[in-house]
C-alpha cells in the first residue's frame, strides 16, 4: 500500500522527527490561494502515489495566491501515471543548495533491511544507479542491532557532505526507525535537500506499507491511497478475489496463482492473449461460482479456458461452482476444460454430465482450441 | 529438508480446524507426529497425540526433527522463534501473509541457529512412500510416486501438477518402482518485498 507524499511526511516522516517544509493539503483552487497567503512562495505538487510528477506537469511554483489558485485548478483532476490527482500539497518553497537521496527497502537478496544513499539526489535511483552506480552508498541492517548514529558516520564517511553531515546522519538514523516501526517495505526521500540556511529537510517522501502488515497499522492502512481498479476487479476484490483485467480475449479461471499465470504463459505462447488474471486457490476454492461471473462479465472474452489442478483445492468443488453459474449465466462463449488432481473423478464427470462438455486430458490442447475458438 | 520415513513431525496449531484436517492426512500418508502445541490447551490430547505447551516443552518430552505451522499470520513469528528455540532443525512454514519485518526477525534468528525453514507461505514436502508435511495430497497416488526426481517448486498448483505430469509419464513405462523418487517441494520462499509471485 503506497502513501502519497503528504500521507508520509504527516504519518511518517513528522512523527519520527525528520524535518520537512511547512505546508497544506488542498482540494480546491481557493484552499490553495488561502494556503499560498499563509506561507508564502510555494510548490504546488499533485498528490497521487507514483513518480514523474514533474515530468507529467504536475508541480507547479506559485509566488501568489493567485498563481496558486490557478495551478491548483490545472493540476486537481491531472491523471498521472493512471491515477486521478484529487489534491495538491502547497509547501513553502526552499532554497535549496543540494539535493541528496536516501531510502530504506527490503533487500530480498540479504533478506535485511537495506539502506540506500547517494549525494546525486533529485533525479530516480535508477536513473543514479545507471549513470553513476558508485555514487550509491549501501548499508545492509542486521535488524538485532538496529542502525545506530555511528554506523550512519560510516555510511557517510568521505563523503563531501560539510557542515550538514551530522544533521544528513540523524536523518538516515530517524528515517531508518520511522521504516521499523512502521511496518514498511520502502521509506525513500528523493530529494533530501541541504537548505541555504544549512538546514537538512525531506522535500519529498514515498512510503510503502507492507499489505501484510495493514491490519496492525490500522492508522497507516488508512491514510493509504486505494489502488486503481478496474469496476470489475473491485468487484473481485470486495469478494477476496484478485482479479487483474487484460486486453486479451481468452478468459481464464485456474486455481493457484502459479498456474494461472502459467495457463496465461501457454495462451501467449500458442499465440493467443489472455483476457484476465484471476486466481481461485488456497481458501478461494469455494468461490468459482463468483469468480466465473466475473470473468464472463469482461466484454473482450470471447472464449474460456477452465484449468485447475487440485491440491489442498478440491476441483469437485470447484467444478460444482462453475457448473451451477453457467447454468445460472447461460453464457455463449465456448469453455474448454483441463481438470486434475484431487477430487478429478467427480469433477470430470460432474462438466461432462451437466454442461455436455468433455474435459482436455492436457492443458496445452485446451488452450489450443480456446484460442481458436476466440479468433 | 527432506521429510524421510520415522522422522518425528510437530504440529505447532494442531488443535484448529486446518491442524486437525491435515494431521490425520500425514499420519494416514506415513508422517509420525509426535504431538503438537497450543498454549491453551497444554496437557490435553488431541487426535490421541499430547499437546505442549510450546515447542520448547515439547522437545523436552520428544526430540522433533521437524515442525510444522498451522498459526495465523500475526501469530506465527512467535511460534516459529519457540522451534528454533527449541533446536528443531526443519521448520515448515505453511502461514501466508506473515508481517515482512516478522519475517525479517525471523531470518535474523535463523542465521545463528542451525535450524531452516521451508517457506513462508509453503504447500509443504512430499516424499512418496514414506510422509509428507504440510498441505499437500501426498497420499493421492495419482499425482505422487515413488522414483528419483525431485521437484522444488515455487507455487503449490503449478508444483502439483509438475508432480501429476512426471507421474502419468512414468507410470505406462513402470519403471522406478522400486526407486525412491523425492518429490519435495517448497514454494515462495518469500522473505518480502520483491518476490510477490507464487
Amino acid at each position: 500500500m503506497n502513501l502519497e507524499e503528504y500521507a508520509a511526511k504527516r504519518s511518517v516522516l513528522v512523527p519520527g522527527g525528520v524535518p520537512t517544509p511547512r505546508g497544506k493539503v488542498c482540494e480546491t483552487p481557493e484552499e490553495a490561494a488561502a494556503a499560498v497567503r499563509e506561507i508564502g512562495p510555494a510548490v504546488v505538487k499533485a498528490q497521487v502515489p507514483t513518480g514523474k510528477r514533474g515530468k507529467s506537469g504536475g508541480i507547479k511554483m506559485a509566488d501568489t495566491p493567485e498563481e496558486a489558485a490557478k495551478a491548483a485548478s490545472e493540476i486537481i483532476g491531472m491523471t498521472i501515471g493512471g491515477s486521478q490527482v484529487r489534491r495538491v500539497l502547497i509547501e513553502e518553497r526552499c532554497p535549496i543548495e543540494r539535493e541528496l537521496y536516501a531510502a530504506v527497502l527490503i533487500d530480498v537478496v540479504s533478506r535485511s533491511p537495506l539502506i540506500l544513499f547517494s549525494t546525486e539526489g533529485g533525479m530516480d535511483i535508477e536513473e543514479i544507479a545507471e549513470k553513476n552506480p558508485a555514487a550509491i552508498r549501501r548499508h545492509v541492517v542486521d535488524v538485532k542491532r538496529g542502525f545506530s548514529s555511528a554506523d550512519a558516520a560510516e555510511l557517510l564517511k568521505g563523503l563531501d557532505l560539510g557542515k550538514a553531515a551530522p544533521a544528513v546522519g540523524e536523518v538516515l538514523v530517524k528515517l531508518y526507525k520511522a521504516f521499523d516501526t512502521n511496518d514498511a517495505e520502502l521509506t525513500e526521500i528523493n530529494p533530501l535537500a541541504i537548505l541555504k540556511d544549512g538546514r537538512v529537510v525531506a522535500l519529498d517522501c514515498k512510503f510503502t506499507l507492507d499489505d501484510a502488515s495493514g491490519v496492525r497499522k490500522p492508522e497507516l492502512a488508512a491514510v493509504a491511497s486505494p489502488p486503481e481498479m478496474t469496476a470489475l476487479e473491485k468487484r473481485g476484490a470486495e469478494h477476496g478475489l484478485k482479479f487483474i483485467q487484460l486486453d486479451g480475449n481468452v478468459g481464464v479461471l485456474a486455481n493457484g496463482a502459479g498456474l494461472t499465470m502459467t495457463t496465461m504463459d501457454v495462451i501467449d505462447h500458442l499465440g493467443g492473449k489472455p483476457a484476465n488474471f484471476l486466481e481461485i486457490g488456497g481458501e478461494a476454492y469455494t468461490k468459482a461460482e463468483v469468480a466465473l461471473d466475473l470473468v464472463l462479465s469482461n466484454p473482450g472474452v470471447k472464449s474460456l479456458v477452465v484449468n485447475f489442478c487440485g491440491a489442498f483445492a478440491r476441483t469437485d468443488v470447484m467444478a460444482d461452482g462453475v457448473v451451477k453459474a453457467w447454468k445460472k449465466l447461460k453464457p455463449t462463449v465456448p469453455v474448454f476444460f483441463s481438470i486434475h488432481g484431487t477430487g478429478q473423478e467427480e469433477a470430470i464427470k460432474l462438466v461432462r454430465g451437466e454442461l455436455g462438455i468433455e474435459p482436455y486430458d492436457f492443458m496445452e490442447d485446451a488452450v489450443k482450441a480456446a484460442i481458436e475458438a476466440a479468433k | 529438508m527432506i521429510y524421510r520415513r520415522g522422522q518425528k513431525l510437530l504440529v505447532q496449531g494442531i488443535t484448529g480446524k486446518q491442524g486437525t484436517f491435515w494431521t490425520e492426512k500425514m499420519i494416514e500418508c506415513g508422517t509420525t507426529v509426535a504431538g503438537g502445541v497450543n498454549p491453551k490447551r497444554a496437557g490435553e490430547k488431541h487426535l490421541g497425540l499430547p499437546v505442549f505447551r510450546s515447542a520448547v516443552e515439547a522437545t523436552k518430552e520428544t526430540p522433533c526433527d521437524m515442525s510444522v505451522i498451522f498459526i495465523p499470520p500475526l501469530m506465527a513469528k512467535d511460534a516459529i522463534i519457540d522451534a528454533i528455540d527449541a533446536g528443531i532443525k526443519t521448520i515448515v512454514v505453511l502461514t501466508e501473509h506473515i508481517p515482512s519485518h516478522d519475517v525479517l526477525e525471523i531470518f535474523a534468528r535463523l542465521r545463528d541457529s542451525d535450524s531452516r525453514i521451508v517457506g513462508p507461505n509453503t504447500a509443504g514436502i512430499v516424499t512418496p512412500g514414506e510422509g509428507f508435511v504440510g498441505i499437500m495430497p501426498g497420499h493421492n497416488p495419482s499425482i505422487f510416486m515413488p522414483g528419483d526426481v525431485g521437484v522444488i517448486s515455487r507455487s503449490g498448483s503449478l508444483g502439483t501438477l509438475i508432480c501429476l505430469n512426471l507421474t502419468r509419464a512414468k507410470l505406462p513405462v513402470g519403471v522406478h518402482r522400486h526407486r525412491r523418487r523425492s518429490y519435495h517441494r517448497h514454494d515462495n520462499e518469500r522473505c518480502a518485498g520483491g518476490a510477490r509471485q507464487g
